[in-house]
Parts: structure tokens; sequence; C-alpha cells
């Protein structure tokens, strides 16, 4: 009896052992805190992780994130599409030297893909809204010359016309904007500009060496030509007042106030030639800026992000 | 007063101008270092007198370092001519062919020396932004 009721609390200890050593193993591998859920992110994932950042204006976390793509995926065929987009990125955020090496290097290693060329064109588009219209202008016509058969050349055509419509060359601005292709969804809009931007040579001007020798003349009457009333009423009285007062002074023999009085009249006067002559081309620079503000632009960075990449350009435009 | 008495004034003059013309145009960096008259006497005005006399320059930089960057960049000829160029339209015409800006919620003329010498190197016509 003794030895039976040992056997079988033994057996009862080794069953409820077993059920322990199951319970816990079971629970254990029920666990989320001991071995949490992993994922596994696809290129496309990343991709698109990346553009969402690009989408909601995040451009530095972009970047970071298009690196990243490119770093895990760099023989996904994504990847020229994705240097460019960190380009984009950079020139968005106003980053534009930075930005303009990343593209650069796109252009050069895929000069034959459709980024190769959005590159080229986005070069010129980041030295264009820097406003210096000379080195963006020499990247808009390589766009042209290099990528004849793409939409992107339309594009190229279309800033240029804009380029010269920025140097105040109206007819080359208009020929420019005609050259634009029927099937681009640019035409309509190059067509009207083309006809808008004739009117720019008929744009009031004041003619910079007419204001300073009227006021060479009689000083202030450079301003009054350039509608400046106010101005000129300053401007004549200062010098009139200075040579009053110098030529009393001669009249008086105060030789040294009078020299010193002729010695500022000097300054003022050559000043006031200088002021007539600022005031002509100030005139004229607010006269053409208010005509071409008017003129709609129909291409700006936030299209380069909505383009296509696998198609190479698609246009988006909201009319 | 005779000819030859006004002549030693007029040499005294000139040589005054070409001294000071030719002492402190830089490249406009303002690392003018050598004496120069116009920034001296802009230092006086802006050290003795603007303090007393208040801030009431409508326009942005005030005219005292207006004029301070005109002649670090060209120099006294052409800076005296911009100076004076500044001071005869600081008034309400300029805002018509100037920007404003918000200087610490006072809204001023943006005329900066830039916006008064950007067509010495463009060509005839061309007046751009």
């Amino acid at each position: 009896m003794i030895f039976g009721g040992t056997r079988e609390k033994e057996t009862i200890m080794t069953k409820r052992v077993r059920f322990f050593c199951l319970f816990f193993v079971i629970s254990l591998s029920h666990s989320p805190f001991v071995f949490s859920d992993q994922i596994v992110i696809d290129s496309e994932d990343q991709y698109r992780f990346a553009q969402a950042a690009l989408d909601k204006g995040e451009h530095l976390r972009a970047i970071a994130e298009f690196e990243r793509f490119v770093h895990f995926f760099p023989q996904d065929e994504k990847v020229p599409e994705a240097r460019y987009r960190i380009g984009l990125c950079y020139i968005m955020a106003k980053d534009h030297d930075s930005g303009r090496r990343v593209l650069e290097d796109v252009y050069m290693e895929y000069s034959s893909a459709p980024a190769g060329g959005k590159a080229l064109f986005l070069i010129g588009e980041s030295y264009y809204e820097e406003g210096l219209i000379e080195e963006a202008e020499r990247y808009f016509k390589k766009v042209v010359e290099a990528y004849p058969h793409l939409e992107l050349k339309n594009w190229a055509l279309y800033r240029l016309g804009w380029n010269w419509m920025k140097q105040d060359k109206w007819g080359e601005a208009s020929e420019t904007f005609m050259k634009v292709k029927e099937e681009s969804p640019l035409y309509a809009h190059s067509r009207d500009l083309s006809g808008i931007s004739l009117k720019g040579e008929a744009l009031p001007r004041k003619n910079p060496t007419t204001a300073g020798i009227l006021s060479g003349i009689l000083p202030g009457l450079g301003h009054v030509y350039c509608d400046r009333y106010k101005d000129g009423t300053v401007a004549l009285l200062l010098n009139g007042l200075t040579i009053w007062a110098s030529l009393e002074a001669f009249d008086k023999d105060l030789d040294v106030l009078g020299g010193a009085l002729m010695f500022l009249e000097l300054g003022w006067y050559t000043g006031t030639i200088y002021s007539a002559v600022n005031s002509a081309h100030k005139y004229n620079r607010k006269v053409r800026n208010d005509f071409r503000r008017n003129l709609p632009d129909r291409i700006n960075l936030g299209l380069f992000s909505a383009m296509d990449g696998s198609t190479g350009v698609a246009l988006k435009i909201d009319f | 007063m005779t000819v030859s008495s006004k002549k030693p004034l007029c040499l005294c003059l000139l040589w005054f101008l070409i001294m000071t013309s030719c002492s402190t145009a830089t490249d406009g960096q303002g690392e003018g270092s050598r004496f120069s008259p116009g920034l001296q006497l802009i230092s006086i005005y802006k050290n003795h007198i603007s303090p007393v006399d208040g801030d009431r320059c409508p326009s942005y930089p005030t005219c005292a370092s207006y004029a301070e960057q005109a002649f670090q960049k060209h120099g006294f000829i052409m800076g005296w001519m911009m100076t004076v160029d500044r001071l005869i339209h600081e008034g309400n015409e300029e805002a018509s062919v100037s920007p404003f800006v918000n200087m610490d919620g006072d809204v001023r003329i943006f005329d900066p020396v830039e916006n008064n010498d950007f067509w010495w190197d463009s060509r005839e016509g061309d007046d751009h932004d």
C-alpha cells in the first residue's frame, strides 16, 4: 500500500509537471511581449513611403526616405527616379545648390532615361526660380536639343518663352511660345501667351537718359518726367537752396563757406541726376513686372513631384 | 573774390574728392580698412545724432545704414550720389515701385542698395527683377 501509494503520487506529480511545462510553452508562444511581429518592407513600400513624405511637403524627410530606398534597393528600376526626386526635394526645400548637384549626377548617369531628361529640365527650372535666367536658358535649350521627342521639349520651349519675357524680349518670347506642339497640354496656353507677350512691346517706358538730362537742366525735372512730383519738388528745393546759400556766401566774401556749400551742391546735383535715372529704371521695372505677374504660369515645382516616373513625363495641370 | 584766390580752394576740393573716392571702394564685402570720410560722417550721425533724433526712416534699411552700405560697396562718389538719391526718394512715391517689408510689426519700404544699382550691369532697356 505504501509502495503503491508512492508510485501513484509520482505519476500525478509527473503529469502536473508535464501539464505546467506544456502550458508554459503554449503561453510563451502566444505572448506578444516575447516575440514581436516582423514586417518586410519591399522596394515598392519604401518608395511609396518616401513619396508620401514628399506629397506632404516634408522635403527633408522625403530626401532621407528616398536615400534609404536607393541604399537598400540599389538594383531597383526606380532608382533613377528616386535620385531625381531627391534633387527635386532639395530644390523644393530651397537648397538649390544641393539640388542641382544631385540632378547633374542623375543627368550624367541616366541621360538616355526619362529621369535624366527631367533632371536636366529641373536644373534649368531651379536657375529660373532663382532669377538666373541666362543659366536657365542654357539648360532649357539643352533639353530642346537632347529630348526632341519627349513632352519635356514643349516644357522647355514654354519656359524659354518666359525667359525671353523676363528679358523684355517680347518678339522672341512670342515666337518661342508658338513652337510648342499641338499635342502638348501646354499648347493652348502657349498660343495665348504668344499673343499677349507682344503687348509687352507697347508697355509705357521712361527713358533713363531723358530723365537724367532733364534733371541736369533743372534739378527735379527728371523726377517729374517719371511721375514723381513730390520727389521732383524736394530735389528742386534742395538744389535751389544750396545754390542760393552758396552764392550768398561768395557774395559776402565767405569763400570757405561758399566753397563748402558748392561742394555740397555738387553732391546734391549729381545725386539728383542719379536719382532721376534710377527713378526711370524703377518705373520701367515696375511696369514690366506687373505685366508679367498678371500672366498665369502653368509650370510650377509641385507638378514635378506629380510626374509619373514609369512613363517619363505626364503633365497634370489644373486650369 | 579774384580768380587766383579761388584756384587753391577749387584744387583742395578736387583733391579731397579724388582722394576720398579712391579710398573707400571695396568689392562689396565692406572690408575697406583705410580712412573713409563718408563712413566717418555716417558713424558720427549713427552714434550721436540718430539716438537723439529717433528712428523715423520709412525705409529698410534706414538711410544711415543704406548710406554706409553704399559707401562700402561703391566708394565715396557713387556712395554719395546714391545717398542723395535715397534722401530724395524716401517718401511715399517710392512705395509705388518698391515692395514692403515687415520689421518687427513695423511695415517699411524695402529699399536696399541692390534696389538702386540693379540696372548698372544690365543692357539698355533691361530692367529686371
